[in-house]
């Protein structure tokens, strides 16, 4: 009996005790001891990297690694993000590939990542590159790969290796390793010789595909070939061609009773969609390049043209002038559900989807200035990026951060001025810079990454 | 007989626990610093609340030896403040819109311009086989495969390991006591050199011309921050206008709104924001930081691991605010030294969707 009410009496009293502390523990506000701040605003700057020349076994794979750290300095500098370290305040000369750096000589220069890596020519005659990206502030290597090519692909490898840093350390993909396609100008103005031309994204490897006897003007780049479609008045009449870069081989594309122009490749580059102009009409149609099938997908008396597809393929957004003046149009990809998406004064044209499918940029013509901008695929959001004198023709980097257009300066009466270059511009409307060409440049075309 | 003892040992058991945990009703006058913290506006309480009164006072308590080393540490910041703003945006030369030729959209084709070219049958221009680089090339995941490279990097690192306590050891005390200062302006000069290219460059700086024109705001603010690092006069002055400079201290207060708000605004200066943090939508990183007494983290980590593996955006987020919390150009953090207890430990918590609006 003692015993039992011993118990209950222990229950009781532990139950009481857990009751009371309970309740307290549920009137209590958290019982964080810690401190607790919230971080809500930061800077966006260029974050300073350090990039040391890569190391080579030997004189020529020596060379090749200092170079190949100039053209990754050079691609993270341009793209705004980064801002890389002049390398004659570097204080460890030569970081070993096989142990740590001295992250303490590289926090005294302010950088906060460091790149470095080494070349080496295999006995087979490849070139194997290997490369370490360390977070210098936490210490911690954030990648490290190796690269085995032919030595001549060194350029390649490096804008490779920039793709890798760039996405490693900003989340987005890289946009190095790609090239150019554009029309290359040169003559006098009355009488221009347009060549079309192919360069690697920073302006090495440039070549012409073309001699410059027949006009050429908007290539555009296939997105899983090494092909380019573009307008041509080689044939006479204009005529959309496609071109293989490597074979150089130039084929006709489709067999149209007008003039076909403004072509412009599906996302899985199976299908072109181009305009067809006929009696002052021009519509919009699509080919299966394996079938050769055309099908036409507007239908009005205005002039459709400038169509550009979604990247899922789904859609196509297209300049028309039904509504009185040129404005941009969304369709689904079979040409039904047409609605207008650009509502301000000016006139709009050049639409281009983003590889990301979530802005479509474009040209506007706004009391007599021209201007890059972007909006939603629903016409909200409109942003103007740039606005020049002439500017025009925007193509998209294939991460969707970037464009690149022509700007064009006035012409003097005397005939002098008229430059025309290519530049690129961040999605922010800053960092415009101009991509070097030889000559006059217009149409710029971006590559999707190489595949 | 038992019974009273059980009893009490039961309630001694609730109080000790209580006392573990504190008791709950003293304490809500802590329990509004972390809430409003969101919402304050960082220029104003910088400005009127912040600078004078929470050093001041201490300084009233402990004076000479211990501002001097946060005094040092203060003194690039001034310079790294001093940063040119990014140039106004290079004048365009505008050239007066001619009425002239207002080019027209190319996507027109202008037949009326090249109608007759001469027709060619194409040359190829010199089909000089150019090594197709897509084909040499050794396909690249083919190059990523083997898992060579990275191996080798945590083996050597592991080995590196034993010697890296050696280095380690040797530079500290080097960075810290003495060379700090000498360090510190040695790392002026890239800054400079890097305002000097910025100059050079002025489209790269202005990239970002749009984020920054906040921190330009914020800088404005700052002028009354320097002034304070300044001399022990200046000080001085600050704490005998400061009308509550006589209260004097209780250790066990809860670190202020102010305070908080100072060691906030430097770590956003040295939170570099990862451009991909743009579109994604919750990249909210929480980092829990153990402090040195000296104002110094002496450990931080990142909370989620697993969203680490699973996200790229968020790793490269949250590895951003820890490069921020353990960035030495912010250190050490400005926290009233005599309240350690209160921040020994700290919980960031960064997160960038207010800095993207759309």
């Amino acid at each position: 009996m003692t015993g039992n009410a011993r118990y209950r009496d222990v229950a009781s009293a532990a139950l009481a005790a857990l009751v009371s502390f309970l309740m307290l523990l549920l009137m209590a506000p958290p019982a964080s001891a810690d401190l607790r701040i919230d971080i809500t605003r930061g800077v966006v700057e260029p974050l300073p990297i350090a990039i040391v020349g890569f190391k080579g076994d030997e004189a020529k794979a020596e060379d090749m690694g200092r170079n190949m750290a100039a053209v990754i300095s050079a691609d993270l500098e341009r793209s705004g993000l980064f801002a890389p370290i002049d390398p004659k305040v570097f204080i460890q000369a030569q970081p070993s590939m096989d142990s740590q750096p001295r992250f303490g000589d590289w926090r005294i220069i302010n950088a906060q990542a460091l790149l470095y890596g080494r070349a080496k020519i295999l006995d087979d005659g490849r070139l194997r590159v290997e490369f370490r990206l360390w977070d210098v502030v936490s210490e911690k290597q954030m990648a490290g790969l190796a690269y085995f090519t032919a030595p001549e692909n060194w350029r390649r490898i490096a804008h490779i290796i920039a793709d890798a840093v760039y996405k490693r350390i900003t989340g987005e993909d890289g946009y190095f390793d790609t090239r150019i396609v554009y029309v290359a100008e040169s003559g006098p103005q009355v009488r221009r010789v347009k060549r079309l031309a192919i360069m690697d994204q920073d302006g090495a490897n440039h070549r012409f595909l073309t001699d410059g006897s027949a006009l050429v003007l908007t290539p555009r780049f296939s997105p899983t070939l090494q092909e380019i479609a573009y307008l041509s008045y080689s044939g006479g009449a204009p005529s959309v061609y496609i071109r293989n870069i490597d074979t150089q081989r130039e084929e006709r594309v489709g067999d149209f009773p007008g003039m076909t122009f403004a072509p412009r490749f599906s996302p899985e580059g199976e299908k072109l969609v181009m305009s067809m102009a006929k009696d002052g009409n021009a519509e919009i149609y699509t080919i299966d390049l394996r079938t050769r099938l055309t099908k036409r997908l507007t239908n009005s008396s205005a002039i459709d043209t400038s169509p550009s597809y979604s990247p899922d393929g789904k859609q196509i957004v297209f300049n028309s002038d039904r509504g009185g003046s040129q404005q941009l149009y969304v369709m689904e990809a079979d040409g039904t559900n047409v609605r207008r998406i650009s509502h301000s004064d000016g006139r709009y044209f050049t639409p281009v989807w983003s590889p990301r499918g979530d802005l479509i940029a474009f040209t506007r013509i706004n009391g007599g200035r021209f201007a890059i901008g972007v909006m939603r695929p629903d016409g909200t959001g409109e942003r103007i990026l740039t606005e020049s004198f002439h500017v025009e023709g925007p193509t998209w980097a294939p991460n969707g951060r970037v464009l690149m257009y022509f700007k064009k300066e006035p012409t003097a009466a005397d005939g002098s001025g008229g430059r025309s270059r290519l530049y690129s511009i961040d999605l922010t409307g800053y960092n415009e810079r101009e991509i070097v060409t030889p000559l006059d440049a217009s149409d710029p075309a971006w590559s999707p990454l190489h595949p | 007989m038992r019974r009273p003892l059980f009893v009490s040992v039961a309630f001694h058991l609730a109080i000790l626990l209580m006392a573990a945990i504190g008791i709950p009703l003293s304490r809500p006058d802590e329990a509004p610093m972390p809430e409003a913290a969101l919402s304050v506006e960082l220029v104003d309480v910088a400005e009127r609340s912040n600078l004078p009164p929470a050093p001041s006072p201490k300084m009233d308590v402990k004076p000479e030896d211990k501002p001097k080393p946060p005094e040092q540490a203060r003194v690039p910041e001034p310079v790294k403040r001093e940063q040119p703003p990014p140039p106004p945006p290079a004048a365009k030369a505008e050239p007066a819109p001619p009425a002239k030729a207002e080019p027209a959209p190319q996507v027109e084709p202008e037949p009326q311009k090249a109608a007759p070219p001469p027709p060619e049958p194409e040359p190829e221009p010199t089909p000089a086989a150019e090594p197709a680089p897509a084909p040499t090339f050794a396909p690249k995941q083919k190059a990523e495969a083997p898992p060579r490279p990275e191996p080798e990097a945590e083996k050597t690192i592991s080995q590196a390991e034993p010697k890296k306590t050696e280095p380690k050891v040797e530079p500290k005390p080097e960075t810290k006591p003495e060379p700090k200062a000498e360090a510190k302006p040695k790392a002026h000069e890239p800054a400079k050199s890097k305002a000097d290219a910025a100059k050079q460059k002025p489209e790269a700086e202005m990239d970002f011309a749009a984020v920054l024109k906040s921190l330009d705001a914020k800088r404005q603010a700052t002028p009354g921050e320097p002034s304070r690092g300044e001399t022990k006069a200046g000080s001085d002055a600050a704490s005998a206008s400061g009308k509550n400079a006589s209260t004097s201290y209780d250790a066990g207060l809860p670190v202020t709104m102010s305070e908080i708000d100072m060691v906030r605004r430097q770590i956003e200066q040295c939170w570099n924001l990862p451009a991909g943090a743009r579109d994604a939508p919750d990249l909210r990183v929480t980092i829990v930081v153990d402090m040195n007494a000296d104002g110094t983290p002496r450990s931080a980590a990142i909370e989620d691991q697993g969203q680490m593996q699973a996200s790229p955006y968020y790793r490269v987020a949250a590895e951003s605010a820890l490069r921020a919390v353990l960035n030495p150009r912010c250190h050490p953090f400005k926290l009233p030294r005599d309240k350690y207890e209160r921040w020994k430990t700290m919980t960031l918590v960064f997160d960038p969707k207010d800095m993207f609006g759309t």
